[in-house]
């Protein structure tokens, strides 16, 4: 640049004396001005950037905090609508309700308090009753701030009397001359969560909370679906210095269908919380499913809540108990109310996991269904005297009579003739030991909780044949059974059917998944048939429907610790047995009895709650529908059998006498032994 | 700059040529033109190409050209950060603004090319043409013009409108290239009378459009005045009225703010005034209008070094129409103090080539019409950055090729058409 200008004075100078002094060069000047030019527009550049600069270093962080204590002052969320549920014949579980928040404008009351303040508390008092001093505490309180919330819930009707009477003392005022107006009140919307049945399916259904956010059950697996957009209101000055507001809608959850079904629900809850009145236990439990696909048609424990008042403790502990809780207390007895037993807890399965002992064997060719074993009541194995339950023993007894009587002895024959490697194998083929991925939150890992074949001994593998010293959940055995019932066709068992968009239209069906196939039809015709008598004639008499073909299993098993005397007994079972359209799965966890180990506890609950489930279900009586089974080539042996039913009689209830003699070795896996 | 010292002895006798057969143009004397090229273009015909190649290539600035592109692309961008969330509840295409300002900036390259195919002189041959229609439009957008945002700025004609303002800018470059050519012998005469007497009739032939504008558009009436003035700087052998011109400015702008705090404290209440203290106190009258400026300022103010990322700002839900004139306080929120070194240097960058152009094109009427786009661009510049940084009251200055709007663009564009004409003219050797 200082050359440029150098020479071009240099040029100046020769120029003027060219023209003789009269005119001065235009280039020169153009150059030597357009640099003054140029240094102006450096200089303001520069000026600029440093005003920046030093903008930004005395106001930075002022500025900052400006901008975030205004983000919430100027525009403000619109809630969406969390997504409804509904049941698996459209009925609405869970639902939201539009409601409005009452929000006051101190601010734009006081700033004409004449004209505004007396209307508008008078309004507030008139139509709500709201105490009038405290309104006007508020009010004074928080004259600074455009936004108050003073009163959530309030409903459509309340809002709608309020406009009403609002419209009408207006025009009072206006007609009397009066320079008063009700002013700075408006209406806020937001949601609520309702749960029209109350505490019906709370543990598969769960709850949603202020926050918005689902806790436990559907709720919050489904989370994700069930929740929207947020829409955003704003307001700015424009160049005229009035508010403008912009809004943009929200968009609603998505709704999501369950495959539960309201009423069999109700069957199940009605049945469960007779029995919980009349006996009791420490825990009452049942599982409805559909063993040809998975669905879960209803799951209920006696460990109910009400899903629209989920924290109120009153129904577990008393005023003083609750008084007496710390903070971190209530909520440790909050989330073991929440806790759902079905998929949460694990516990030792006892004999219903005698099926899958037979099973097993029979896939892998252990044994063909025609085998004998002889019972003495008792088996030495690892040094253990290991007991069944007829302490005098069955005596000489078949794989059928086995399932029928419960024999403890012959499922540890069987599974020794099976082998640790194949029993252990097909544990995880059943699912045992892993997660079954139902879709509910809390899915007990048990993963520790089952043997394996390594690390099983002698005594694991005969106490594991028969249901002890491994843990399940009550959904990895209905799982399961309904695998060996249906077929061989594992699927997961699930709560939702389908996701629906906000106005009601598919977006995506769930559809029953397959992971595995766990046992031939064969084996599947055997079992439903050793179930079918073992109800109709053995130890599950007390689970049998008037009018039905019903298979099932009963279950006594000891709890850790042994020698307490403590029992769980359990039912499954599946109508019709030749073919199941349903499997129901009934528990019971230490009845509050004496006398504890009687499997008809749990079967004759499965017996009510399926007299009034199968009609509902429209599934009739198929006593004259029996599948031959003699058409399948290697079940022969049953009907060629030396020993007919019909001169045999068993006995009818699975009972463990209360001797003192039924101790079991070692302790459950997972357990320290 | 050396290759402008280079090519300033050819440049000299260049223009006293054209003086010289210009006075004798006046004079009505005939004057032959040697014309040595000619006929050996015709001996070699069969082979144009290779000649064309000896004789120089035809100059084209790609490297600006890449720089304004990419300012028109990083300005689409930003206006996508600014305006999407609006735009998305206002027109429910959170890119409509995006999608308008890609279709200007290609409208833009079109007239950009015709601008710079068609030799600029006819352009100034005519411009009391341009400036009689341009005089005419901005008189009838007082009448027939339509409001937006509450100024009465616009022109509709079927599918399209635009302001007239605008066009303003590039007529009156043209038509002061005219005029500074056409009485250059006046203008630096020695005589102070005789350059004074040709500045004022150029003042008043300026300062209609200046007024007419002024009515519904204060800044660009501003922008335009003082492209006026800095190109007659240019011009002209004058000192003393500049002087005093910017002595009077200084003095303007030093004593502002305390006069408009005074005319406050005397009552004076009216659009303007506010207006202006907003400008002299922000903060204190942010909900008398003051509310982009203040936004804007908060904007600026948090940015920090590195800002806060693209499209991480929260001002655009505050300031309203972000993507407009206030799409700087964007770029120093979300870029922070690298963004705007960033853009001043690609800006400083494209003046500097500018003014090479300017340097070595060999024509009055080139240089000056180069030299008025300059000004007007870094006018825009400044004056923008001045307004959101607070510097100045917000009178509504585009950032040229980032702000959005189509008037803006297509102008701008034009512009740098009839710089890119000039530089055709450039034999490169």
């Amino acid at each position: 640049m200082s050359d440029n200008s150098m020479k071009s004075q240099d040029k100046n100078g020769t120029n003027k004396k060219n023209k003789n002094g009269n005119t001065s060069n235009p280039l020169d000047i153009l150059q030597g001005r357009l640099i003054i030019i140029l240094i102006m527009i450096g200089i303001a550049f520069a000026a600029l950037f440093f005003n920046i600069l030093f903008l930004q270093r005395k106001k930075e962080v002022e500025y900052n905090q400006k901008i975030l204590s205004q983000q919430r002052y100027d525009s403000r969320d619109i809630p969406y609508k969390r997504g409804d549920i509904l049941d698996r014949n459209g009925t609405y579980i869970a639902t939201s309700e539009k409601v409005y928040n009452i929000i006051l404008d101190p601010k734009l009351i006081n700033t004409e308090q004449d004209k505004y303040l007396n209307a508008s508390v008078g309004i507030l008092k008139d139509v709500f009753g709201y105490s009038e001093e405290e309104i006007r505490g508020v009010i004074a309180d928080k004259s600074d701030s455009s936004y108050v919330k003073y009163k959530q819930n309030i409903t459509y009707d309340q809002k709608e009397a309020f406009e009403e009477k609002k419209k009408e003392y207006d025009k009072w005022y206006k007609d009397n001359k009066k320079d008063e107006k009700i002013g700075g009140i408006w209406f806020e919307e937001s949601y609520q969560r309702e749960y029209p049945y109350g505490s019906t399916a709370c543990n598969v259904l769960g709850f949603a909370g202020n926050d918005g956010d689902g806790y436990t059950g559907i709720e919050q697996s489904y989370n994700n679906e069930l929740v929207g957009i947020a829409g955003r209101e704003y307001g700015y000055l424009n160049d005229e210095s009035s508010l403008e507001r912009v809004i943009k809608n929200p968009t609603d959850g998505n709704k999501v269908v369950s495959t539960i079904d309201l009423n069999i629900q109700k069957i199940v809850e009605k049945h469960i919380s007779e029995w919980q009145s009349s006996v009791g236990s420490n825990m009452t439990a049942a599982i409805v499913m559909n063993p040809n696909n998975g669905e879960i048609l209803a799951m209920a424990t006696s460990r109910a809540f009400d899903l629209n008042n989920p924290r109120d403790l009153n129904n577990y502990y008393t005023a003083e108990q609750q008084a007496g809780m710390d903070d971190k207390a209530k909520v440790d007895a909050l989330n073991n109310i929440w806790r759902n037993y079905a998929v949460s807890d694990t516990y030792e399965p006892g004999s219903p996991s005698k099926v899958f002992t037979v099973a097993s064997a029979m896939e892998e060719g252990a044994i063909n269904g025609n085998e004998t074993y002889n019972c003495r009541g008792f088996e030495e194995i690892g040094g253990w005297k290991i007991r069944c339950a007829n302490r005098n023993g069955h005596g000489e007894i078949n794989v059928t009579e086995a399932l029928m009587e419960s024999c403890n002895v012959a499922m540890m024959d069987i599974s020794r003739t099976e082998g640790g490697q194949n029993f252990y194998k097909y544990q995880k083929v059943f699912g045992f030991g892993s997660k079954t991925a139902i879709d509910l939150p809390g899915e007990a890992d048990t993963s520790g909780l089952v043997h394996t074949a390594d690390n099983a001994g002698a005594t694991d593998l005969a106490t594991n044949s028969f249901g002890q010293n491994y843990n399940v959940t009550m959904v990895q055995v209905a799982a399961a059974y309904s695998s060996v019932v249906n077929g061989g066709a594992y699927y997961t068992p699930h709560v939702v059917k389908q996701i629906l968009n906000p106005n009601g239209s598919v977006i995506k069906n769930i559809e029953p998944e397959l992971v595995r196939e766990t046992v031939s039809a064969h084996t599947t015709a055997f079992i439903n048939e050793a179930l079918r008598r073992t109800v109709a004639e053995g130890t599950g008499s007390a689970a049998a429907v008037a009018g039905y073909d019903v298979g099932g299993k009963t279950g006594t098993a000891e709890k850790y610790p042994r020698g307490n005397g403590n029992y769980l007994v359990s039912f499954i079972g599946s109508v019709p047995a030749q073919s199941p359209e349903v499997v129901c799965y009934v528990l019971i966890d230490t009845p509050h009895l004496g006398d504890q180990a009687r499997s008809a506890y749990a079967s004759s609950l499965f017996s009510k709650i399926m007299t009034e489930v199968l009609p509902y279900m429209n599934i009739y009586s198929n006593v004259d529908e029996n599948i031959d089974v003699s058409s399948f080539p290697s079940a022969e042996g049953i009907t060629d059998s030396n020993t007919p039913a019909e001169s045999k009689s068993y006995s009818t209830e699975e009972v463990i006498p209360n001797d003192g003699k039924n101790d079991l070795p070692g302790a459950p896996a997972g357990e320290g032994e | 700059m050396a290759d402008d010292i280079k090519t300033k002895k050819p440049q000299k006798t260049e223009q006293e040529k054209k003086e010289l057969i210009n006075k004798a143009k006046k004079k009505g004397i005939k004057v032959e033109r040697p014309k040595p090229p000619k006929p050996k273009e015709e001996k070699n015909k069969p082979k144009p190409k290779e000649e064309k190649k000896k004789t120089g290539r035809i100059y084209c600035d790609y490297t600006m050209l890449f720089m304004i592109i990419f300012l028109l692309v990083f300005g689409v961008i930003m206006i996508y950060s600014a305006s999407s969330y609006t735009a998305g509840i206002k027109f429910k295409d959170s890119a409509y603004f995006v999608k308008n300002q890609i279709k200007y900036t290609l409208f833009g390259f079109v007239i950009f090319g015709v601008m710079m195919m068609i030799p600029y002189k006819l352009w100034v041959k005519k411009a009391y043409i341009w400036y009689i229609g341009s005089i005419v439009l901005s008189a009838a957008v007082l009448v027939i013009g339509k409001s937006v945002n509450g100024s009465k700025r616009w022109i509709v004609v079927g599918p399209v409108r635009f302001q007239p303002s605008e066009f303003v800018k590039v007529t009156l470059i043209l038509f002061i290239t005219y005029y500074l050519v056409k009485y250059k012998d006046e203008l630096y005469s020695s005589d102070r009378k005789v350059t004074e007497h040709r500045l004022w009739w150029l003042f008043l032939w300026v300062i209609i459009p200046v007024v007419l504008v002024l009515v519904a558009n204060l800044s660009t009436s501003i922008i335009i005045f003082l492209i006026a003035l800095g190109m007659s700087f240019i011009g002209t052998s004058n000192k003393r009225l500049f002087t005093a011109g910017a002595l009077t400015f200084a003095a303007v702008l030093a004593s502002a703010k305390p006069l408009v705090k005074l005319l406050y404290s005397w009552g004076f209440r009216n659009y303007r005034i506010m207006r202006l203290l907003v400008w002299a106190e922000p903060e204190k009258f942010s909900r008398d209008g003051g509310y982009q400026v203040v936004q804007g300022l908060y904007a600026v103010g948090s940015g920090g070094i590195f800002g806060k990322g693209l499209g991480q700002g929260m001002q655009k839900f505050f300031i309203p129409e972000a993507q407009n004139d206030m799409i700087f306080s964007i770029i120093v929120e979300e870029f922070g103090l690298v963004g705007v070194l960033m853009i001043l240097a690609v800006f400083a960058f494209i003046i500097r080539r500018m003014l090479i152009i300017a340097f070595s094109v060999k024509d009055l009427e080139g240089r000056y019409i180069v030299i008025g786009v300059v000004i007007h661009l870094s006018l825009q510049v400044i004056l923008n950055i001045a307004v959101v940084t607070g510097v100045m009251p917000n009178t509504g200055v585009s950032l040229p090729f980032i702000s959005y709007g189509g008037s803006s663009i297509v102008v701008l564009l034009a512009e740098i058409g009839l710089v890119y004409s000039v530089a055709r003219t450039i034999k490169m050797e």
